[in-house]
């Protein structure tokens, strides 16, 4: 039996309950909210823990709603029921493809968006929510404040309770890569994330690309290779221009994962790749003007 | 702390600690089935269903299963009637050291409850979360496949 270090926790059934614990007796306390992160790390880094609080009771926090144009995600919702809602339709299949690439099944089952969030900057929903231009949803004691997915500043008394981004509508598709090692179950060494909106059959209204690793580890958008292509014709002049862009504006950090040059190289495929699965999807199959999947 | 739980249609009190695991619980309890391995949700040797979701065990405190209804090999079937998975297990002669195989019964289990008639692909796809040192994910695919009623891949 490997037990892990020795603590108290508190079940908190209420929101309410849960924040007025952490603002007082409960200070320093550490959040459980799938637990695939927090009980791993307490195993293999032996990370010391006074006292656990136990989110799993706050039902409350697990939904996926789609109100006046805007999404809106409980923090307790897990990675299974965000790539498996029927709340968000084709136009989301960045999420869905965290059903295949996020963790393996038992992983997905336990995992939720607010988890991964606070794991911060390896966390595949902070790429997805930037590339969407999401808002994080943070509370405690003192009050609600909205924060960046990318700068979420968490303090220990502070529960993240929703993400929430604007509704897709139009013409609109979304993709996310991941690059691994293995097929599921890997950290994840790249991954990406576009999105595509087109006016028409070719011209692109909006297009976003957010990078893995944009700068040293920072997760961040491609502004550059963005404005290459919005506004423009989807073509593959566009889309070339675009790639050189990507490749002068990201400084990936080197890792024993793969090296800098390594993951600009990859980065610059999977934002191809994106790009191109997004097109396919928003011309049915299609190619538009030489920009296929290849 | 005082923890209720079901596991496998039977009712379970018991006094645990804060850090302890549903994996050690179950195991106090006597589903010896459930196995550690790597201990950090990457083998599924300790996978389990929890209110109709299949879990790593290890990952998971006892005290988050409250009022749960857990299941584990154990109640799958008897000696006598089999789960016709496990009959497939049998058939096919799966097991080798057997170590993993009621992590994999169980994911077996969950996924075709939730795919009542998979490819051989989407088999290996799921058996991700299953590692298995004696490498028998050959036959445990054939075995899934033919409990599902369907021809496994050809050895």
């Amino acid at each position: 039996m490997h037990e892990l270090p020795e603590f108290d926790v508190y079940t908190p059934s209420t929101l309410g309950e849960a924040l007025t614990y952490l603002a007082g007796e409960g200070k320093g306390s550490r959040l459980l909210a799938g637990g695939t992160s927090l009980i791993p790390t307490m195993r293999r880094r032996g990370m010391r823990v006074q006292r656990v609080v136990d989110l799993s009771g706050l039902g409350d926090l697990r939904y996926i709603r789609r109100t006046r144009k805007t999404i809106r995600i409980g923090g307790l919702t897990t990675i299974s029921e965000l790539a498996t809602t029927d709340v968000l339709d084709d136009r989301y299949r960045c999420f869905k493809r965290l059903g295949h690439q996020f963790g393996v099944e038992a992983t997905r089952n336990m995992a939720t968006v607010a988890g991964n969030l606070a794991v911060g900057a390896e966390g595949d929903l902070v790429e997805i929510l930037h590339a969407l231009d999401g808002r994080v949803v943070i509370r405690s004691a003192r009050g609600e404040r909205i924060a960046e997915p990318t700068d979420l500043g968490l303090e220990e008394d502070e529960v993240i309770v929703e993400v929430q981004f604007a509704e897709l509508e139009g013409l609109v598709s979304t993709w996310f890569n991941k690059f691994d090692r293995r097929k599921e179950n890997g950290m994840g060494v790249i991954t990406t994330t576009t999105l595509v909106k087109l006016k028409d059959d070719r011209t692109v209204e909006d297009v976003r690309i957010a990078v893995h690793r944009a700068r040293g580890k920072k997760i961040g958008r491609a502004r550059g290779a963005e404005s290459q292509l919005r506004g423009k014709v989807a073509d593959s002049d566009a889309l070339g221009r675009a790639l050189d862009a990507l490749e002068s504006e990201i400084e990936p950090a080197g890792d024993f994962r793969g090296s800098s040059r390594f993951r600009k190289e990859v980065t610059k495929a999977m934002v191809k790749e994106g790009l191109a699965k997004c097109l396919e999807r928003l011309t049915d199959g299609r190619e538009t003007a030489g920009v296929g999947s290849q | 702390m005082m923890v209720r739980f079901r596991v496998n249609g039977r009712d379970f009190r018991l006094e645990v600690r804060g850090n302890e695991r549903l994996l050690d619980s179950l195991r106090k309890v006597g589903m010896k089935s459930v196995k550690e391995g790597c201990s950090v949700g990457d083998c599924g040797s300790c996978n389990i269903i929890v209110n109709g979701r299949l879990v790593s065990s290890c990952m998971m405190l006892t005290v988050q299963a409250r009022e749960s209804e857990i299941a584990t090999c154990e109640g799958l079937g008897s000696e006598e009637k089999l789960h016709p998975l496990q009959k497939a297990f049998v058939d096919s002669s799966v097991p080798q050291c057997g170590y993993c195989i009621p992590g994999v019964l169980m994911t077996a289990k969950y996924f075709l409850d939730n795919h009542p008639k998979p490819n051989a692909e989407e088999v290996r796809d799921v058996l991700a979360g299953n590692i298995c040192r004696c490498g028998a994910y050959t036959k445990i695919t054939q075995a899934i496949m033919a409990a599902s009623g369907q021809p496994g891949p050809e050895l």
